[in-house]
């Protein structure tokens, strides 16, 4: 039956209005002849409606004359009449037809090169590259040869290890892979090992280079604890063989000193503070995580809500305003926005804790506060808690000092001209 | 007994043995019912009458009257044609089927 209606829509169709005493007798002949009618609707006494392929016209006229019948047009369908209709509009088709190659044309060209994945490279770098390969706004997306231009950046651009370029629609998006190169300067010259935190020096051992700090000295920031500068030897000393197994090099004749670059391990007690402070009486407010999204349009001064409910029902609540404005164009400013509204409901509280309750929950907190700063690599020896002070009055707030102790490695390499 | 008669039966029995169906043996109108809405019928002979409230459809040797409201003619061809509309009632008129 579908068939039948596609079929009859691309040779066109067109509904008649039969008059005349009996038009049965032109229903039963058209159907005897092999002339298909569908869709006979009674209209009036001796007159009906139909449907009728285009090919069925010319019979079905016999057929009228034969029965005493007349019938009219009533309404075209199909592709033919379609076909007429559009050729008395050529203007229009015309229009539709740039449409689609325009959008064609133009959707053959990039239009957008996007860099993603680089730090240190710049992205005016890597566009460059890829529009010295053929890649650039403007280019035509056949021409293109995406891995001919992945090859040029890769070779072009010394830091970048990999480069992928993936063209989706009428966007190029470059995808950069860097190389991690190690910092400056280091592995060249000759270098110290400093001090990156205050710490007593619990062990020291010197690969090369000449310790200048000692086990149990206190050293600060930024000391100098290996040095790479290895004094001359002093001649008239004569364990000459000791002290050059001890730096590990060859000392150098006469006065000058020698640089190397100082390698050791200089581990150090390093204390960590930590302060906390819990009131016995806590007051304020906080998130139930019930929420509310509210879209708005904001024309001017005016607000129409798209979506969400028109009041909300929290007593209390964050807004939060997620806000999109039509780009300014030469100081036209189209005063149309749309707010994306968060509403987060909050509740205040009150806890009433006891001193003991508040103190524990100030140590824990003060830990915490401690471990933040510790690196991971540290190892906690010892932890201590330090009383504080409560002023004159007596307070309503328990307060806790911890002061945690690591045994961690504040060696780090630092270069240095000689 | 009339001769027609004789032929009749003997055709009815002459099918029913070979259990071919009665619609191409004897030239009977099969008619078939989608609830009220539609009927679908084969092996017509055209219509004698249409109105939206009545559609007589001769078959055979006899007619077929199918009563209803607002019924249309949603189909003919030589052999089938379909009615559609609220039918209320399907009446087998005159002769013998």
């Amino acid at each position: 039956m579908t068939l039948f209606k596609i079929i009859s829509l691309l040779t066109g169709y067109v509904t008649v209005i039969v008059h005349g005493s009996s038009p049965e007798r032109l229903i039963n002949m058209a159907s005897t002849r092999g002339i298909w009618l569908w869709n006979i609707k009674w209209v009036s006494r001796e007159s009906i409606m139909a449907s009728i392929r285009l090919s069925g016209i010319r019979p079905l006229r016999h057929i009228a004359r034969e029965t005493g019948c007349r019938f009219s047009i009533e309404d075209r369908f199909g592709l033919p009449f379609f076909l007429s209709k559009m050729r008395r509009r050529k203007t229009m088709v015309a229009g539709a037809v740039l449409f689609l190659v325009l959008l064609y044309m133009l959707s053959s060209f990039i239009w957008f090169v996007d860099v993603t994945g680089n730090t240190t490279v710049k992205d005016a770098e890597v566009i460059e590259a890829a529009r010295q390969a053929g890649l650039a706004v403007g280019a035509l997306k056949w021409n293109i040869d995406v891995s001919r231009v992945e090859e040029a950046i890769q070779d072009n651009l010394s830091r970048v290890s990999w480069a992928g370029v993936n063209i989706k629609g009428t966007r190029a998006i470059v995808e950069i892979v860097e190389k991690k190169m190690p910092p400056e300067g280091v592995g060249q010259g000759p270098s110290n090992i400093v001090a990156v935190k205050d710490g007593l020096v619990k062990e020291l051992l010197v690969l090369k280079g000449h310790p200048v700090v000692q086990e149990g000295q206190t050293v600060n920031t930024g000391q100098v604890l290996i040095s790479g500068e290895i004094p001359p030897p002093e001649v008239n000393e004569e364990s000459d063989d000791n002290q050059e197994e001890e730096s590990g090099i060859e000392p150098p004749e006469g006065g000058q000193p020698s640089y190397v670059r100082a390698q050791g391990i200089v581990r150090a007690r390093v204390w960590y503070d930590g302060y906390a402070e819990v009131p016995l009486v806590e007051t304020g407010t906080r998130p139930t995580g019930n929420e509310v999204f509210r879209v708005c349009l904001e024309i001017g001064d005016k607000e129409i809500i798209l979506w969400g409910p028109e009041k909300i029902s929290f007593e209390q609540y964050n807004r939060q305003v997620d806000t999109k404005k039509l780009p300014t164009w030469r100081n036209i400013n189209i005063p149309v926005e749309i707010n994306t509204e968060r509403y987060l409901e909050i509740k205040s509280f009150r806890i009433q804790r006891t001193p003991t309750q508040a103190r524990d929950m100030a140590l824990k907190k003060a830990i915490e506060d401690a471990k933040k700063k510790i690196p991971g690599s540290a190892q906690i020896v010892n932890r201590r808690v330090e009383p504080v002070e409560a002023g004159e009055r007596k307070e309503n707030v328990a307060r806790v000092k911890v002061v945690i102790e690591t045994l961690e490695s504040i060696g780090t390499e630092k270069p240095f001209k000689p | 007994m009339a001769w027609r008669d004789m032929k009749r039966r003997f055709k009815q029995q002459f099918s029913e043995i070979l259990e071919i169906p009665g619609e191409v043996m004897l030239d009977l109108p099969k008619i078939v019912l989608v609830g009220n809405l539609q009927v679908f019928l084969e092996n017509h002979r055209g219509i004698t009458e249409y109105t939206p409230e009545l559609v007589r459809i001769a078959v055979g040797e006899g007619e077929i009257e199918i009563a209803g409201e607002g019924l249309q003619l949603r189909n003919i061809l030589p052999e089938e044609m379909c009615v559609e509309g609220q039918i209320k009632s399907i009446v087998f008129l005159g002769g013998k089927l």
